[in-house]
């Protein structure tokens, strides 16, 4: 082969590679994109809620569990308890991603190590499609509990519900923030990111110092902060749902 | 059509697959290669699991990625360690995946007794998987695969834990299937697509070795290939000096299959497609790729 007919085939081959090329990115332009409210719709009337819980009954059961035990933890407190025992705030800090990681992250790993992951990867409504809908539903789940959990303690224990209530929003979207983010970026094995952040919570609940820096933010900014990463939390889920540029390994 | 274009995969330093290029249109595809090749890279991209570092696979001239949900539609896939539910039926499990499939509930269950049909399981359609055998799981996971009427089915090592009988039945299935579908069928056992397959793709140092039929993959080894009867006392000898492909031992005789270039006598045989993968994917570094 002569050298002009390797230079055209070279620029054959190029010219191919820039029409697919331009072909690929029409076709990225021209996608649907769906957005958060279409994606709810979607999974709730599309999927159903059946399908969307199928082989973690046992995980959500758990999970209501674990909460009503909370609960009825909380009910069950003298009525000073708030004076008693001013870590209450650090506990609370902690309580709800507590709740939130014990359903999420049972049923990644139950639906990881044995639910046919890589098979519902390839289907319409993918392993992390439902993932990001459980975490979505376990977020309102999370809210009412923590919702509960700040009345309980206001009639029962005299503590302020708004800002105990407060600290348990942004507490929770701020976990759940960290869970979603480890979990695209790491895949199992970022399930050791929130387990860790969850410890540390737990063992930072008992100083004093900690209660102390938690109280010392204003309710009106836990607020701000626990809206700011609601957000995040509802644009990284609508980011799975447009899907997979953080596809799971 | 499906087409994989100029698609390289890297793990950090490691190319699996290094810029290859292929077309699939309607048949059986057997990816044939040892273990560790990048089958599994090359089937997980086709199913869009895994995305390549550069390149891009194409259905039909549009980009599987950008396709998304419109081609998760229309492929089936059977991954090497297919994942269950064990306190479910088989039915409950695949109506579950037709749901997620988005096929509509009726349909579905039609679907479903078809398929459980075809791959001998309607009698157990109500036992529970986890006491199924692993054969059983494989044919639950074929089901599965098929829930959607792919155009494009891609099965992982699809035999492994099939005893001989059911190994036929699932060749009889998929012969049965491709004549209007894309099947590829990755395996490292050369009898799961010698009869079956109508092209063979093998892999070799993370790039296409070759894409050919049965009869041109074989033929690369024609008048290479013979057969030596020896005393059973001699074959260490032999074996030092040739390359062997197959020992067989009748009493104190010995049958040997090997290359060589037919000056010591010995008629050439037919050479098969087991022949070629044990010459090209010997323990030599790089293998034979370069005699053949």
């Amino acid at each position: 082969m002569n050298y002009n007919e390797q230079l055209r085939q070279k620029i054959t081959a190029a010219e191919q590679r820039r029409i697919e090329a331009t072909a690929i990115l029409k076709a990225a332009k021209s996608q649907r994109k769906t957005g958060f409210a279409e994606f709810i719709h979607d999974m709730l009337f599309g999927l159903g809620l059946r399908n969307i819980f199928y082989g973690i009954y046992d995980v959500a059961l758990l999970t209501i569990v674990i909460a009503g035990a909370i609960i009825a933890l909380l009910n069950g407190l003298p009525a000073d308890y708030g004076q008693i025992n001013p870590n209450i705030y650090g506990i609370m800090f902690a309580a709800s991603p507590a709740v939130y990681m014990a359903f999420f992250l049972l049923a990644f790993l139950k639906e990881r190590s044995g639910g046919g992951f890589d098979v519902k990867m390839t289907c319409r409504y993918t392993a992390l499609h439902l993932c990001a809908f459980r975490m979505f539903l376990c977020g309102i789940f999370c809210m009412i509990f923590n919702v509960a959990a700040a009345g309980i303690l206001a009639v029962r224990a005299g503590v302020d519900f708004a800002e105990i209530a407060a600290i348990s929003f942004s507490s929770l979207f701020l976990f759940a923030l960290v869970m979603i983010l480890s979990l695209l970026r790491f895949g199992t094995k970022g399930c050791i990111v929130p387990a860790a952040v969850m410890a540390m919570c737990v063992i930072m609940s008992v100083f004093q110092w900690y209660n102390a820096l938690l109280r010392s933010i204003p309710t009106a900014a836990y607020v701000v902060l626990g809206a700011v990463l609601l957000v995040l939390n509802q644009s990284v889920l609508n980011k799975i749902n447009r899907r997979f540029s953080y596809a799971v390994r | 059509m499906l087409s994989v274009n100029n698609v390289t995969m890297k793990y950090g330093n490691h190319t699996v697959l290094d810029d290859i290029s292929v077309d699939f249109e309607n048949g059986v595809y057997g990816l044939l290669a040892p273990n560790g090749a990048g089958k599994t890279t090359l089937i997980k991209l086709l199913a869009t699991l895994h995305f390549a570092s550069s390149g891009a696979v194409l259905w039909n001239g549009e980009s599987i990625t950008a396709l998304d949900e419109k081609y998760r539609d229309i492929i089936g896939y059977l991954p090497q360690q297919f994942g269950y539910y064990k306190s479910y039926t088989p039915t409950a499990y695949l109506l579950y995946l037709s749901a997620l499939k988005g096929i509509p509930h009726t349909a579905a269950k039609q679907r479903v007794e078809e398929l459980l049909e075809l791959v001998a399981l309607s009698d157990v359609r109500n036992v529970k998987l986890k006491k199924f055998s692993g054969g059983m799981i494989q044919r639950v996971g074929i089901a599965a695969a098929l829930l959607n009427d792919p155009k494009v089915l891609l099965l992982d090592e699809p035999t492994a834990g099939l005893d001989p009988k059911e190994r036929v039945r699932f060749r009889n299935i998929i012969a049965g299937l491709s004549k209007d579908r894309i099947v590829i069928l990755s395996t490292h056992i050369v009898s799961d697509v010698e009869s079956i397959a109508n092209r063979i793709i093998m892999l070799q140092n993370g790039k296409i070795y070759c894409n050919e039929t049965v009869a041109e993959v074989c033929g690369r080894l024609a008048g290479m290939v013979y057969e030596a009867e020896l005393p059973a006392a001699e074959t260490a000898d032999f074996s030092h000096n040739h390359f062997v492909l197959s020992e067989r031992f009748e009493g104190d005789r010995a049958f040997l299959r090997f290359i060589g270039d037919g000056s010591e006598g010995y008629a050439p045989k037919n050479a098969g497609l087991e022949d070629v993968f044990l010459y090209l994917y010997c323990d030599t570094e790089g293998g034979n790729a370069d005699t053949l």
